[in-house]
């Protein structure tokens, strides 16, 4: 019996930790990576750290430094830093549009070999350098949070549609799909997203311009829930809904030989303000129809855009591959820009408010 | 030098019930967290069909052990010693013995390797591996019930962990999993040899049979344990494939746990470190019933105290887990593993249950 005590006694001991341990208040949480070309080989690496102030309210630092990938970027910061970085709060991944351009796959690998990073932190764009971007003042956040909970918030108001690394990863490794993320820019001391960055494997190819987010969310995401659209009449009225839901069904005919693509969008939604007056039988109509011509020309529009790219951010190569029995990546790439693709728009106005 | 044990005095015996934790909780291990990507390499968006074929295949197997021990009543040595004499019988039971001790050995290795890769890169291999011995020893000493115990928590306590699964809906498309079977018959076969990894281990019930109360009558519950493995990888194979799509799942090593890393609770940023800290409790099973079966067996088969047997397997243990450095030895060993528990169960577990059923099982029959 007294072994057996020993023996557990023995065995507490073993359980002091030995292992180096990270304490928030000892190290510095990087919130935001921000990255911009020096020269074909090198980067200037910024990151965030959000600075907790004693009166209880936080702003940022950001440190930058000249590097080939990130963790050299790091190790040269770590330098100079009385704490170290650890990105275990990686929020946010901000690139260079030149840098895009030119392809992520060098400096994506870090997100996808850290065990510490989180595939739910936002990968984003911005046009603009990226250094001044992060070393701005906007709100009473770090900028890291900001940018996120301002990204977040867009999507859950249904402004956007989701994007994150894990998504973005997703199309970017899928066959039949291909990737897109935020544009986000600075606008009147502030950060918001202007649009959404394209991309043909790792390199961004195009971009979409803001007033066609809506649309283009409708024609990514199988099921949109909330957002807000606004349409003119043909008398120059102007109309906006919101709440908008509804689906988005695509059907493949002649799937084998030639595929013909018909998209089916049904959205239903509420009217939330009319430049006129009373909203009729006959307005309402009206209504509907100018928002299904408007959803129509644009999201066709945008179609025949990515077929010109042959990117496929819609996904139209998945659906036929989880339909088709003879998949051939290679075909469909041929097929897909001359594919005959048309869309379909059906809106129901289900409620006008509280007044007619 | 003592008796080769045939029967079990009855204080010592467990429920018949018991018998489905035995089964699933060694089935359920470190295979969880990565068994996906060999798999879809070549079968892609049918992978759970080798899963449910794999699953079945186990059932039969299991219903194939369960006559052999009918007719042998008694456990694995000492049908080996009645069906191939001593020195044959002796050998196949030192093959079986060292077999059992691999797995423990290897499941410790690469839960060892995975908290090296996700939590603690610095994690000194020795330290840990000398605590779970003394765990083990202290464990499998108290006896087989206090085993069946740890099967028991180990099984229920981490149970939770399914829940976590519903967090990654959000981007799950479960349209992935389509057109169903358009991959050829021979691809699917070949993939169900792959699971062979993940359903490693039940064949231990060679040994605990004569434990189990009214043992013949625990088929039932053998056959649940398997059907919960069963159901729990399908689960999580489905779940795999609708939430990566497929060249993004190829380039995981361990894909259960990186669709963790999307979850977000409000008190933790990181879920891997809950899931793989609640893992431990899943993988102590697994240890303790090889490392259990494995020094049962020296006692059968050299006569002498299970306790020093189990000593020196330990020791062996913590060499082997020093021997055992880089992802690829680990690798490689799993793949070995895998492949001789393949053959184990598709030629030397129906030849045993032939030339049992001829030696022992006719036998029986004619008195």
């Amino acid at each position: 019996m007294i072994k057996k005590w020993i023996s557990l006694l023995l065995i507490l001991l073993l359980l002091t930790g030995c292992l180096k341990k990270n304490i928030l208040d000892d190290v510095r949480l990087v919130t935001a990576i921000g990255y911009d070309p020096i020269n074909t080989e090198e980067l200037k690496i910024t990151t965030v750290v959000p600075l907790f102030r004693s009166d209880q309210s936080t702003s940022s630092e950001t440190h930058t430094d000249i590097a080939n990938i990130t963790t050299e970027g790091n190790k040269k910061m770590d330098n100079m830093s009385s704490k170290p970085f650890v990105k275990g709060k990686l929020e946010v991944i901000l690139y260079n549009k030149k840098l895009a351009e030119k392809g992520l796959l060098p400096i994506i690998d870090l997100l996808v070999r850290d065990p510490s990073i989180g595939t739910r932190a936002f990968l984003a764009i911005s046009d603009e350098e990226v250094n001044q971007l992060l070393s701005g003042q906007y709100s009473s956040q770090d900028n890291g949070m900001y940018i996120a909970d301002m990204i977040n918030q867009n999507i859950e108001l249904g402004l956007t549609p989701k994007m994150n690394l894990h998504l973005w990863l997703n199309g970017f490794y899928a066959e039949g799909s291909d990737p897109y993320a935020p544009i986000i820019n600075t606008y009147n001391q502030n950060v918001k997203i202007t649009g959404i960055a394209l991309f043909k494997d790792d390199k961004m190819v195009s971009d979409l311009p803001s007033d066609s987010l809506f649309t283009f969310k409708t024609l990514v995401q199988p099921k949109t829930k909330r957002g807000i659209f606004t349409a003119e009449l043909d008398n120059k009225e102007v109309v906006a809904i919101y709440k908008v839901n509804g689906k988005r069904t695509i059907k493949v005919k002649n799937i084998e030989q030639s595929p013909t693509i018909k998209v089916d969008i049904k959205l239903y939604g509420i009217i939330k303000e009319f430049s006129g007056e009373v909203v009729n039988d006959k307005i309402m109509h009206q209504i509907e129809k100018s928002i299904e011509d408007k959803i129509k020309t644009q999201a066709s529009e945008m179609i025949s855009q990515f077929q010109e790219l042959n990117i496929d951010p819609v996904g139209f190569g998945e659906e036929i591959r989880s339909k088709s029995r003879s998949w051939n990546q290679q075909q469909w790439n041929d097929k897909y820009p001359d594919c005959e693709i048309t869309v379909n728009v059906d809106v129901t106005i289900t409620e006008t408010g509280i007044v007619n | 030098m003592k008796e080769l044990q045939r029967q079990i005095n009855p204080k010592y015996k467990v429920s018949g019930s018991l018998a489905f934790f035995l089964i699933c909780s060694i089935q359920i291990g470190v295979g969880v967290l990565g068994f996906q990507t060999s798999i879809v390499e070549r079968v892609g968006n049918d992978s759970w069909i080798p899963v449910l074929l794999a699953g079945l295949m186990i059932h039969f197997l299991i219903w194939m052990i369960y006559k052999i021990l009918k007719f042998g009543n008694g456990d694995l040595i000492t049908i080996h010693y009645d069906v191939f004499g001593r020195w044959i019988g002796g050998l196949f039971s030192f093959v079986w013995i060292i077999y059992f001790w691999t797995i423990g050995v290897i499941v410790l290795r690469t839960y060892l390797q995975v908290i090296q890769v996700w939590m603690f890169q610095e994690i000194n291999i020795i330290v840990v591996t000398l605590i779970f011995s003394l765990l083990l020893y202290y464990l499998i000493t108290g006896g087989f019930r206090v085993v069946v115990g740890v099967c028991f928590l180990g099984t229920v306590i981490p149970s939770y962990l399914i829940f976590s699964l519903f967090y990654t809906m959000d981007y799950t498309n479960f349209k992935r999993l389509l057109p169903v079977w358009n991959h050829s018959t021979t691809d699917i076969l070949l993939a169900t040899q792959e699971m062979t990894f993940s359903f490693i281990g039940f064949t231990v019930l060679l040994m605990y049979y004569p434990y189990l109360k009214k043992a013949n009558k625990t088929k039932l519950w053998g056959h649940g344990g398997n059907f919960l493995t069963l159901c729990l990888y399908i689960i999580i194979m489905v779940f795999s494939l609708a939430y990566y799509t497929k060249g993004h799942l190829l380039r995981q090593k361990w894909p259960t746990l990186t669709m963790w890393k999307s979850i977000e609770l409000p008190f933790v940023e990181r879920f891997e470190y809950i899931g793989i800290s609640s893992w431990a409790l899943i993988i102590l099973p697994n240890i303790c019933l090889a490392f259990w079966a494995a020094s049962r067996g020296a006692r059968q088969l050299f006569r002498f105290s299970q306790r020093k047997a189990l000593i020196i397997m330990l020791s062996l243990n913590l060499l082997a887990n020093y021997l055992i450095k880089t992802q690829k030895e680990i690798e490689t060993i799993n793949k070995l593993l895998s492949q001789f528990a393949f053959y184990l169960f598709l030629i030397y577990i129906p030849f045993l249950f032939i030339f049992s059923y001829l030696r022992l099982g006719r036998r029986k029959q004619h008195d």
